[in-house]
């Protein structure tokens, strides 16, 4: 996918409830680059227009798995503390 | 490995920083438009849908410019950015770039200097393997003379065999010009300087040889047979190098010898010169009495042995010697005693370099006040630049620059400046090293250790970091706070003394500085002028040449032919034209050949084992005295008649005289010996004394002896077989005059090699030496302080009247008077320099007292040195202030008003 899919994508996905500043994508993907979480090639859309696409490598799913458990481990705690309310 | 490959991907990006900026943009744009046609799709306008897609984005400049510092590289392109502005700014102004280079450099490259010397001499570890653990061994009697030091052939027995911290130890031979050996059976005959070592020296060093072995055991035990072995500057002089040298045999001193060995290239024993060859010591246990100290230890501590374990060690065993031997004849054991033998072992490499550190930490700190002078120069050079850019420092500023932003910026340029400094320095430097080996005293020591290696290159980066910062900072300092305000139409509107004060304090640090330097070199030039006023009695040096020649035992085995042979070479010297008088010596003045023994003088009683003191010994020809323009106090010369018929006589000098018989006339007809068993000698003369130890030593007291001598220290017949023949004539010290006295001596013995040829006045100015090479590199180090000093006092007052051009032609316009106004900028000098001569008498009082050891004949205090070199230098200072002054004073005022 490249930048436009992904902010795409998020948007749909989430039904429209995340809609942040579509911009603030390209920092966060650098950032990934850097880490290795993702690679990125050149290619060309449907359009046929040069587009950079963004692909996750084994390092970035490892890290999207320590990442979600986390995730998963303050929404519980969250979750719980809200229920006992 | 994560790390690594994550710089990896790092410095891909930086090096390709500019696509990735290409990158990153047609992301952006292909993302915007794409959203752009969305949104035209769901019907709205081309503006509205336009602006939606930039709403929806959020600020790109921003964004992109985040996406980038996420890679980590911003400080590197903000350092890329002022390198490059830096060196613009450089180019537009290559005046004050040139200025600024050059006084750095030489203010850089004058420290560099110096301290590759320190770290050769001073600070470098001996070339030895584990240096730290060789020490010099050696004995004092300490109530003989607590500044001799020696050690004798049963101390090394002792110390070799029952020491508890020495892994091994050796002795080697007095190394002064007597150890000379003739090298025959080559085309010429040749004096090699050589070593006598036991086999424990070479190995103490741990150095292996390149060729060969090197001495065991089994060399030094007497009557082995004898072997040598070969440096490597000899074998490839003599053998070319050959190695089949080993195994060939050298005939010295009459003697052949096996060569052994050849050492390799970089070895060096201590700091000696010219060493050709090493030859064993044989040493024989049985024949050993004690106290012949003519030798120096030289030794390797057990890992984990301090210095002090070792001189406890060292006392341990002196009396277990005392036990051991027995004492020469004419000695009592009881006399050996009283002498209270004790240990005087030093690091090694103290030995080696002896006290020239402190000459050369003062040089240090004589140059370092150079360059604190320069970097003070270039500081306010940078202050005057930077004030001139105030306006684009403001508008920077005003664009959101950070106050450490530009702060970085104005370093950077700093920075540009001290590099390319310490580039040009560090050629200064190599210039200058060579220079000053060339000037260094002889006696200063590893003199081949100096040169611009790793330890030189780490200081320089340090002395360019810290000199960076240094005239970096000030500028920094005072401007990097710049307010946003840029003033209006940039008028300088008369001046306020807060802009002035950083540029007045460097001046009084330079004015002071630059003081103490002056009168440093003045006391060294006090110093210099009171030696060479100094009588060091004898005559014209520079017309007496000086070599020394050594008749074999094995050319001339009879001792009581030596003299007639000598007495022939002295006559065909003296028929030389020109020559107008020869005598000959065991030694000349000052050549560094020292002979002490104990006098006894017929007429004083000595307690019982209480030694009389030790006096300075010499063997000399008839017509030496008369030749050296020694004056004849009291009494005779010697004559021919009184040498070869040994008559028992001998010559003192006249402090000795005084010292026992209060006159001169007195002493004539005294008589004096050396050990108990010797033969009554008469004073027949009583001859001037002589500063034969230096210039700023007192005369010792001397005794002269004729060459042929019966009954003398102990032995039946003394012959002196090594002499220093001296010839006074106009034509000493040219080649030709040589080649004469060499043709008249091979006209005599044409086996004779002629060795240490010099005129007196060589050993005379090497006196001095260490004196007049402080004196030129302190002079150098103060002319350069003047000269950068009074630059910048020019500099500061001209800047400031430039500035008041303003100011005082509205004062010349409402009626001051030219001499108003030159007060008023001489006023302005006056009150720097006053500050500034101050602030360095202040320094110089507390900072002459590290010259005191090197000063002689003046105090550090010298009141006449400090009132002349204040003097000198507050005529100076103000005339630096005058041209200035002059040029405010000839200022028109409607010119002035105009001006801005």
């Amino acid at each position: 996918m490249h930048g436009y899919e992904v902010a795409n994508s998020i948007q749909r996905i989430s039904d429209d409830i995340l809609e942040v500043e579509e911009g603030s994508l390209y920092p966060a993907l650098q950032r990934m680059l850097i880490k290795g979480w993702v690679t990125a090639k050149w290619g060309t859309t449907a359009g046929n227009r040069r587009a950079r696409y963004y692909q996750l490598t084994a390092s970035g799913r490892k890290q999207l798995d320590v990442e979600m458990s986390q995730f998963e481990r303050v929404i519980g705690a969250i979750t719980r503390v809200i229920e006992a309310v | 490995m994560n790390w690594l490959r994550e710089f990896a991907r790092r410095l891909r990006m930086l090096i390709h920083r500019r696509e990735f900026d290409a990158d990153l943009e047609e992301e952006m744009r292909l993302h915007l438009e794409l959203r752009e046609q969305e949104q035209l799709q769901s019907g709205m306008t081309a503006y509205y849908a336009q602006a939606a897609a930039r709403r929806r984005f959020g600020n790109a400049t921003y964004l992109k410019e985040e996406s980038r510092i996420a890679w980590g590289w911003e400080w590197f392109e903000n350092v890329a950015q002022d390198v490059r502005y830096g060196l613009r700014m450089l180019r537009k102004s290559p005046g004050f770039a040139v200025v600024a280079v050059l006084t750095l450099a030489v203010g850089i490259g004058a420290t560099i200097a110096i301290f590759s010397v320190l770290d050769g001499v001073v600070l470098k570890p001996l070339s030895y393997p584990q240096p730290e653990q060789l020490v010099g061994v050696e004995v004092t009697p300490l109530a003989l003379d607590p500044s001799l030091r020696g050690m004798a052939a049963e101390d090394y027995f002792v110390f070799r065999d029952q020491s508890r911290t020495f892994q091994d130890i050796g002795i080697y031979a007095e190394t002064d010009t007597d150890r000379d050996v003739n090298v025959t059976g080559f085309a010429e005959p040749e004096r090699v300087h050589a070593l006598d070592v036991t086999h424990g020296v070479l190995s103490v060093l741990a150095i292996p040889p390149m060729l060969g072995r090197i001495f065991s055991p089994s060399d030094d035990s007497p009557g082995a047979p004898r072997t040598a072995i070969l440096t490597y500057g000899y074998w490839q002089r003599k053998f070319s190098a050959n190695p089949s040298a080993i195994g060939k045999t050298i005939i010295v001193d009459g003697m052949a010898r096996q060569i052994i060995g050849v050492l390799p290239r970089n070895f060096r024993f201590l700091d000696m010169q010219d060493l050709g060859l090493i030859l064993p010591l044989q040493l024989d246990r049985n024949k050993t009495y004690l106290a012949n100290f003519s030798y120096f230890g030289i030794a390797r501590l057990n890992a984990g042995s301090t210095l002090s374990q070792a001189s406890a060690d060292v006392a341990r065993m002196l009396p277990i010697t005392l036990d051991t031997f027995p004492p020469p004849p004419g000695l009592s054991l009881d006399f050996l005693q009283k002498a209270h033998l004790a240990p005087n072992l030093l690091p090694l490499k103290q030995e080696v370099v002896g006290n020239v550190g402190l000459l050369l930490w003062v040089l240090m700190g004589g140059l370092g006040m150079v360059l604190l002078i320069a970097c003070a120069n270039v500081a306010n050079l940078l202050l005057v630049r930077t004030e001139g850019r105030q306006h684009e420092l403001a508008l920077r500023a005003a664009l959101g620059a950070s106050r450490r932003r530009i702060a970085a910026q104005l370093l950077c340029e700093s920075a540009i400046i001290g590099l390319l400094g310490s580039i040009f320095g560090l050629g200064v430097a190599c210039a200058a090293l060579r220079f000053l080996v060339a000037l260094a005293p002889s006696g200063l020591p590893r003199i081949s250790d100096i040169g611009v290696n790793l330890p030189v290159l780490q200081f320089t980066l340090g002395i360019t970091l810290f000199t960076t910062l240094l005239f970096g900072l000030i500028p920094v300092l005072k401007h990097a706070g710049v307010r946003a305000s840029v003033p209006e139409g940039g008028r300088t509107l008369g001046l306020s003394r807060e802009r002035h004060r950083a540029r007045n304090f460097l001046v009084t640090v330079q004015v002071a500085l630059a003081l103490v330097l002056l009168i440093c070199s003045g006391l060294m030039i006090r110093t210099f002028r009171v030696l060479t006023h100094i009588n060091p009695g004898f005559a014209r040096p520079a017309e007496l040449q000086t070599f020394r020649i050594s008749i074999p035992d094995s050319d001339v085995p009879d001792d009581a032919s030596v003299p007639r042979i000598q007495q022939q070479i002295q006559d065909k010297l003296a028929a030389i034209p020109g020559v107008s008088s020869v005598g000959f010596s065991s030694a000349v003045p000052m050549d560094g050949d020292s002979r002490f023994d104990n006098v006894f003088a017929a007429d004083r009683t000595y307690a019982q084992g209480a030694p009389p003191p030790l006096r300075h010994l010499l063997f000399v020809s008839p017509g030496y005295f008369h030749t050296l323009g020694i004056p004849l106090i009291a009494g005779r010369d010697l004559t021919w008649a009184d040498t070869y018929n040994r008559v028992p006589v001998a010559l003192i000098s006249e402090n000795l005289a005084r010292e026992y018989w209060r006159t001169p006339g007195e002493a004539l007809g005294k008589r004096i010996r050396i050990t108990t068993v010797d033969d009554w000698r008469q004073i027949i003369g009583v001859v001037g004394d002589v500063r034969d130890d230096g210039m700023d030593k007192p005369a010792r007291t001397d005794v002269y002896w004729p060459t042929l001598l019966a009954k003398f220290q102990s032995r039946p017949l003394h012959a002196q077989r090594h002499v220093t023949f001296v010839v006074r004539s106009p034509l000493a010290g040219s080649a030709s005059f040589m080649n004469q006295i060499r043709q008249a001596v091979w006209s005599v013995d044409a086996n004779l090699p002629l060795a240490s040829v010099y005129t007196l006045n060589y050993f005379y100015t090497r006196s001095m030496a260490r004196t007049s090479f402080t004196l030129v590199m302190l002079g150098i180090a103060a002319a350069m302080a003047l000269l950068l000093g009074t630059v910048g006092l020019y500099g500061v007052i001209a800047y400031s009247v430039s500035q008041r051009t303003r100011e005082i032609g509205i004062r010349m316009a409402v009626g001051a008077q030219r001499r108003d106004v030159m007060s008023l900028v001489l006023g302005e000098g006056m009150f720097v320099i006053l500050i500034g001569l101050g602030v360095g008498l202040a320094g110089s009082l507390a900072s002459t007292r590290f010259l005191s050891s090197l000063l002689f004949g003046v105090t550090a205090t010298d009141p006449l040195t400090f009132a002349g070199v204040i003097i000198l230098l507050a005529i100076i200072a103000l005339a630096a202030c005058y041209i200035p002054a002059r040029r405010a004073v000839r200022v028109d005022p409607l010119v002035a008003l105009r001006y801005e």
